[in-house]
């Protein structure tokens, strides 16, 4: 089958202000201390305050030896994963509240039932449903009790298989009353889904109190 | 999908100021924008599909096949019974088998939007990966470990080259690229390249040109967790990579450092995207030895630089402001 020739396109203005806007990086690690063969890593305390002025003058050990004081990693999931990323907060008087990452979703129609994992930003970076052959071949009703368990066990092998092993879930108390949704989550849960998000690390750093009772 | 908004209280907001306007940050300060534009806006490739054309299926005869087998599940008393006794459970391994073949492609190309592989690595281009690449790693105490669309790997199990399988047609030559967009330690936008071998005939990748020997995943301690990225071309006839070549085995990080961007723009013509596969990994104690033995440098350690939030020019005549407005503006002792 001939390859379809789509070329890509040549850098033009939008890719040259493109560089700009990205000239300030927004998730930066600075080099904190660097280990020496045969030392123990762990002896040589990685999160204290050194000075990075006293490596630059150490002697490069090999051609490799360089590395830029500024770290710039461009993984969109990476704060997520460590719990560095702000949750969108500002919602709480209103209805949904946006304070997660991922979000799952639920929908059931008379013929189907879907159900996808979304990011707060819009994503949709996991979905099942039943509308599938690969799944709707295998069942008899797409929308009995039975079709929304196993269609939790796909939705959770998809998402261990994406990354994604925390999120909110998008079913409230009171529709995981009812047995189909209930199935679903148990279904999720059983296959190593967790329905509780990590906590921002920001939210346990003390804030600074300016104006201290005893001054 | 989602809900609609409900106003749950009285609350009245006035819109007389934008909170976070686009104001030149002062130098020194490293500002973090709220309101930045869209990440897939600015690249210029964004909407030019570089992969293979969905296979041609015939459309109608499908249809009928599948109805008529949907017809016999309805006859079928042992399901039935199954399903209404809620003990029905579906064989996750054939629907993965049959998913391969259908949705796989579209789902895999949503999922490398959410992880930003299509903007890092091709600049907003992407493809759909019609060949569903099963990379194993095998790990120390006997067992595989997977590659799929973004899950955790570690360094430990990943000190081997792994075993990659792919449904090929015969008389095809493929190329296999793993690189690392995410753990260069001196430049932002370039990636390391960890193998890549061309001109494989089938699924053998020994019968291939190694151009770049496999070099274990090194992701700096501190930094979190990078992406690693494998990628499979469909070559269009044999393809002549001596520009690429470097004395092998090579452990210098400068010749490994490279650009999928720049790569593909140069082979376009007759390479195809066809295959996407990537994990994340993060610091374990077997990347120290990576560091000293392999790379033969020193351990770079690094903490995260947590960003200030922004905070507006402070008002001469703060109307109506708390002692809360001033906070903002001590000093940091």
């Amino acid at each position: 089958m001939m390859a379809l020739m789509k070329r890509l396109a040549t850098p033009s203005a939008a890719l040259t202000c493109a560089r700009s806007l990205k000239a300030r990086p927004l998730l930066t690690w600075s080099v904190v201390n660097f280990v020496q063969r045969n030392q123990n890593s762990l002896s040589a305390n990685s999160y204290s305050t050194t000075s990075t002025t006293e490596n630059e003058q150490c002697e490069r050990v090999s051609e490799n030896d360089t590395v830029s004081p500024e770290f710039v990693n461009r993984n969109p999931r990476n704060l997520e994963k460590m719990a560095l990323a702000y949750k969108d907060k500002g919602w709480y008087k209103s209805h949904p509240r946006k304070e997660y990452w991922h979000k799952l979703f639920v929908k059931k129609t008379s013929r189907h039932v879907s159900a996808w994992v979304e990011h707060v930003n819009g994503h949709i970076p996991v979905k099942a449903s039943t509308e599938e052959w690969a799944i709707k071949k295998h069942l008899y009703s797409t929308t009995d009790v039975v079709a929304r368990r196993n269609l939790g066990r796909v939705l959770a092998q998809r998402c261990l298989e994406a990354g994604i092993e925390y999120m909110v879930c998008g079913l409230d108390t009171e529709e995981l009353k009812g047995e189909g949704n209930k199935a679903f989550y148990d279904a999720m849960v059983g296959s190593g889904v967790t329905f509780e998000e990590p906590k921002p690390i920001n939210d346990f750093v003390a804030k600074k109190d300016y104006l201290p009772e005893n001054i | 999908m989602a809900a609609p908004f409900v106003r749950t209280c009285g609350t009245f907001f006035r819109r007389s100021r934008v909170m976070f306007p686009q104001q030149k940050p002062q130098e020194g300060i490293n500002v973090r924008l709220f309101n930045k534009p869209s990440s897939r806006l600015v690249h210029a490739s964004v909407g030019i599909d570089i992969g293979l054309p969905p296979k041609l299926v015939m459309q109608g005869q499908q249809t009928k096949e599948r109805r008529e087998h949907l017809q016999n599940q309805k006859s079928k008393l042992q399901l039935e019974k199954s399903a209404r006794l809620r003990q029905l459970e579906i064989p996750l391994d054939e629907v993965r088998r049959k998913w391969e073949t259908t949705s796989a492609p579209y789902h895999i190309r949503a999922t490398g939007h959410h992880y930003n592989i299509f903007t890092d690595l091709f600049d907003g281009a992407d493809f759909l990966s019609h060949v569903v690449m099963k990379i194993f790693f095998e790990c120390p105490d006997e067992g595989f470990m997977p590659v799929y669309y973004g899950n955790v790997i570690t360094p430990t199990e990943a000190l081997k080259p792994p075993t990659v399988h792919y449904d090929c047609d015969a008389g095809n030559l493929w190329t296999l690229l793993m690189v690392n967009p995410d753990g260069h330690l001196i430049y932002n936008d370039a990636e390391y390249v960890h193998w890549m071998i061309g001109n494989i005939p089938d699924e053998k990748l020994s019968e291939g040109d190694t151009i770049f020997d496999y070099l274990p995943v090194f992701p700096a301690k501190g930094t979190g967790y990078q992406r690693i990225v494998f990628l499979l071309f469909k070559q269009d006839g044999k393809v002549n990579y001596s520009d690429e070549i470097v004395p092998l085995p090579c452990r210098s990080l400068p010749n490994r450092t490279f650009s999928t961007h720049e790569f593909y723009a140069k082979y376009q013509d007759v390479l195809t995207p066809v295959g996407l596969s990537f994990s994340q990994c993060r610091w374990d104690q077997s990347v120290t030895a990576i560091f000293h033995d392999t790379l033969d440098m020193r351990e770079p350690i690094f903490e995260y630089d947590v960003p200030k939030l922004p905070v507006l020019p402070q008002m001469k005549w703060p109307h109506r402001k708390t002692l809360n407005y001033l906070k903002q503006y001590l000093p940091d002792d």
